[in-house]
């Protein structure tokens, strides 16, 4: 079936009920790909962030969904704005992989780590349930969401596509 | 009145930064033994949103070698190649044979680490007599990955202050070889102005 692709970028949320939509993201590393999912309304949201929460160095933004746990209440929120009851909705959560392996940029050598466990963090305060996660490892995937069934591929580097049902 | 930044007066010299970059380019010919020219200089700033699609297909693969800038400045490089590239440069720099199938082993991660920290060293040196100030490379780092998960570590560093990304974006190229790497400079936004 021919999709219509929406790249989602760092700090953005796409939120979709068309069928034919695909809600994509290209070489994610360290960042996590939240996705969540309303199987009775076919409503799917993705969120890209990079980074687990914002520090008093940056308060000022005008994306607050480059922060785990910002974006992770904000792609809920938009999710309900399009009809989704809470308890209806499921989550899957990819990516937060270490990318670089050097020990001189040991901040950077945890960032996926943080990633994952804040985005664990927020789903569970949220009683969001994880339905899938393939998050860690030390390469690049690609994610796609299938709006219209809920299906999420999963490609990793030098891999062939996986298909989480 | 706001102070003028070390950064802003680097980014705002064209003279400076195209001579620290030429001589980025004379270190490099000299240690591949083939002649690279400057061949293409721009400032831009760019939205962290579209980074993953800057350089093509961000699922596709490539070469990066990345280091910090520590000192007066401070911030981030990347040297950037095709994986044919790469391995050609690695060839090169050994003086080994290529082989049918892309995979650098240790010691060709440790020739294009050494250019990485050469070409910097090259930018960094210039840089610092023209501003009286002492300047560093970190260790190189080399990831072989999909270009959104390498530009993404250049993202994490620099998202806590800023949304957006200013880079200085040269490219290199040996027209004889038709080889080239792009080699990016990335100012840490604390240091500079920018906007959120």
């Amino acid at each position: 079936v021919v999709t219509n692709v929406r790249p989602v970028g760092i700090g953005e949320i796409i939120v979709s009920r068309e069928p034919l939509d695909s809600l994509v993201i290209y070489g994610l590393g360290s960042c996590v790909a939240v996705c969540l999912y309303e199987p009775s309304l076919r409503l799917g949201g993705m969120l890209h962030a990079l980074l687990p929460s914002a520090t008093t160095a940056s308060a000022s933004t005008m994306l607050p969904a480059k922060y785990v746990d910002q974006g992770i209440p904000l792609l809920l929120e938009a999710m309900r704005r399009e009809g989704a009851k809470r308890s209806n909705v499921v989550a899957s959560l990819c990516g937060g992989a270490q990318i670089l392996s050097a020990t001189s940029f040991r901040d950077l050598l945890t960032i996926g780590a943080r990633n994952v466990l804040a985005a664990e963090e927020s789903l569970r305060r949220l009683g969001l349930p994880i339905q899938r996660q393939e998050t860690g490892g030390r390469s690049g995937r690609t994610v796609m969401l299938m709006v219209g069934n809920g299906e999420l591929r999963i490609k990793a580097l030098a891999e062939s596509t996986l298909e989480l049902a | 009145m706001r102070q003028t930044t070390i950064w802003q007066g680097v980014m705002g010299n064209p003279q400076l930064l195209e001579g620290a970059l030429s001589n980025t380019a004379v270190k490099l010919s000299a240690m591949v033994g083939q002649s690279f020219h400057l061949d293409a200089l721009s400032v831009q700033t760019i939205p962290l949103g579209q980074l993953p699609r800057l350089l093509g297909a961000p699922d596709s693969e490539i070469v990066g070698v990345y280091l910090q800038i520590a000192g007066a400045l401070h911030g981030q490089a990347l040297l950037i190649f095709g994986l044919d590239d790469a391995q050609h440069f690695a060839h090169v720099l050994l003086d080994s044979t290529p082989n049918d199938h892309f995979q650098l082993d240790e010691l060709e991660c440790s020739a294009l680490a050494e250019l990485g920290n050469l070409m910097l060293s090259a930018f960094l040196n210039t840089t610092a007599v023209l501003i009286g100030a002492q300047l560093r490379p970190s260790p190189p780092a080399v990831m072989v990955d999909m270009v959104g998960a390498i530009l993404e570590v250049m993202a994490t560093s620099v998202a806590e202050v800023s949304d957006h990304l200013l880079v200085i974006d040269t490219l290199f190229t040996n027209p004889r070889q038709s080889l080239r790497v792009r080699f990016w400079v990335l100012p840490d936004p604390a240091e500079l102005p920018l906007a959120a």
